[in-house]
């Protein structure tokens, strides 16, 4: 993209544990896969921790006296009618063909960022709802330079990811770009704004549970949003 | 632990001969691991024995895409699995695209080219039997009996905090195992 990536606020490692096993709950695993597509040390960790996987695997202990033979006969009959692939094609990918704004994962569900349907909800603001299967609420939010998220809590986890431009957690002071995640937690309390120096800021962003607003401002405006 | 220096040969027998007997070799040994792993994801036993052939058959058609350097051929073989069963029962796992424009390749410096697979794996399982129990106890949940940190926490009733730090505290320990001179990150 603009400049070379440096992703410095992580996944927690719970979480690509739980991703690397296969069952991190619908909306975690779309944030994981993003994330890890920009972010090669998260990648290598979520490795790592698929060969914690395969120890599982090689323990498992075989059940009953139940007889997989006839499986194994029928499956070696079989093997002519299955196409054998070719190894991963070396390279590097053609580039400015595509967009690469969102991860090929979040594309396959909402295009790219022209494409997607961008739903304005104030001056500055606009988002899309992308429905999920576990009851969590995954969103993708696009701001404008400068715009400032109105001092809020978290009723239940929050996990963001940072795809364009930036944000800054005026209470914690830190600085959050592209690839870089923002985890908070219950006990989080924060206003944030959009940088200045960016075109625009674009989130994606998972929540457990609604957001606590302090203040008039905050309650109007995330009573609004349903946030 | 010979099994496991003899599946990476049998694996390249495998992809670079399409060898039938090699391949009946690895299937012996995994299809009644993958059964029992794959019990636990489906209701329907029927169901984990076709998934089992399913995955099997994943092997062959993909055995050239099998990487010594990057993983065990247990690990492989327990990555298809984990993406079949996803695949069946819900929508289709979301994963990296190394062919996306997006997609940032690690530091070719970064890479561990001394990689012992097998000492590793011998590693792995003595550190993993080497946990308390409790973290063995959460580390099994999410690895062998298909929970989430959050089904977990419900099932064994404690607080999801609870089950996030034992799980990290392991992962932690298993992971000085793996890569003594390597720091964690992400905290």
């Amino acid at each position: 993209m603009e400049r070379p990536l440096a992703v410095e606020h992580h996944i927690s490692p719970e979480i690509l544990a739980e991703y690397a096993a296969g069952n991190a709950p619908d909306g975690v695993s779309l944030v994981v896969a993003c994330h890890i597509t920009l972010c090669p040390t998260c990648r290598a960790e979520v490795e790592l921790f698929e060969s914690v996987g395969g120890s599982y695997l090689d323990r498992a202990q075989p059940h009953d006296g139940s007889d997989l033979e006839a499986m194994l006969d029928s499956t070696l009959g079989m093997l002519d009618s299955v196409e054998r692939e070719p190894p991963h094609a070396p390279g590097p990918p053609p580039r400015g063909a595509v967009d690469a704004t969102f991860p090929k994962p979040l594309r396959d569900l909402v295009g790219t960022v022209d494409e997607a349907p961008w739903r304005k909800r104030m001056p500055g603001m606009s988002t899309i709802d992308i429905p999920l299967d576990s009851g969590l609420s995954l969103r993708l939010v696009r701001t404008a330079a400068g715009m400032g998220v109105p001092r809020h809590g978290h009723n239940g986890m929050e996990l963001d990811l940072i795809l364009r431009g930036g944000l800054e957690d005026e209470d914690s002071g830190q600085v959050f770009e592209r690839g870089d995640v923002q985890i908070n937690g219950p006990d989080v309390v924060h206003q944030l704004h959009v940088l200045h120096d960016v075109p625009e800021c674009i989130i994606l962003s998972l929540n457990e549970a609604s957001w606590r607003p302090e203040g008039i401002k905050a309650r109007i405006a995330y009573r609004y949003l349903g946030w | 632990m010979t099994a496991n220096f003899d599946d990476s040969e049998l694996m390249r027998a495998i992809a670079e001969d399409a060898d039938r007997a090699a391949f009946a070799a690895l299937s012996r040994r995994i299809a009644p691991k993958l059964a029992a792993f794959l019990r636990r994801k489906c209701a329907d036993p029927a169901d984990a024995e076709e998934l089992t052939q399913e995955v099997l058959l994943t092997i062959w058609s993909k055995s050239a895409q099998y990487d010594s350097a990057k993983a065990s051929v247990n690990t492989w073989i327990f990555t298809i699995a984990r993406n079949k069963a996803i695949d069946r029962f819900r929508r289709k796992r979301p994963e990296p695209d190394p062919n996306d424009p997006a997609f940032v390749p690690a530091d070719s410096a970064d890479v561990d080219h001394d990689l012992d697979l097998r000492r590793r794996a011998e590693e792995l399982d003595s550190a993993i039997a080497e946990l308390p129990e409790s973290q063995q106890v959460v580390l099994r949940g999410i690895y062998t009996r298909d929970r989430s940190m959050s089904e977990l926490s419900a099932e064994i009733g404690i607080p999801l905090g609870t089950v996030k730090s034992r799980v990290r505290l392991a992962l932690k320990a298993l992971r000085k195992q793996l890569k003594p001179d390597g720091a964690p990150v992400g905290g």
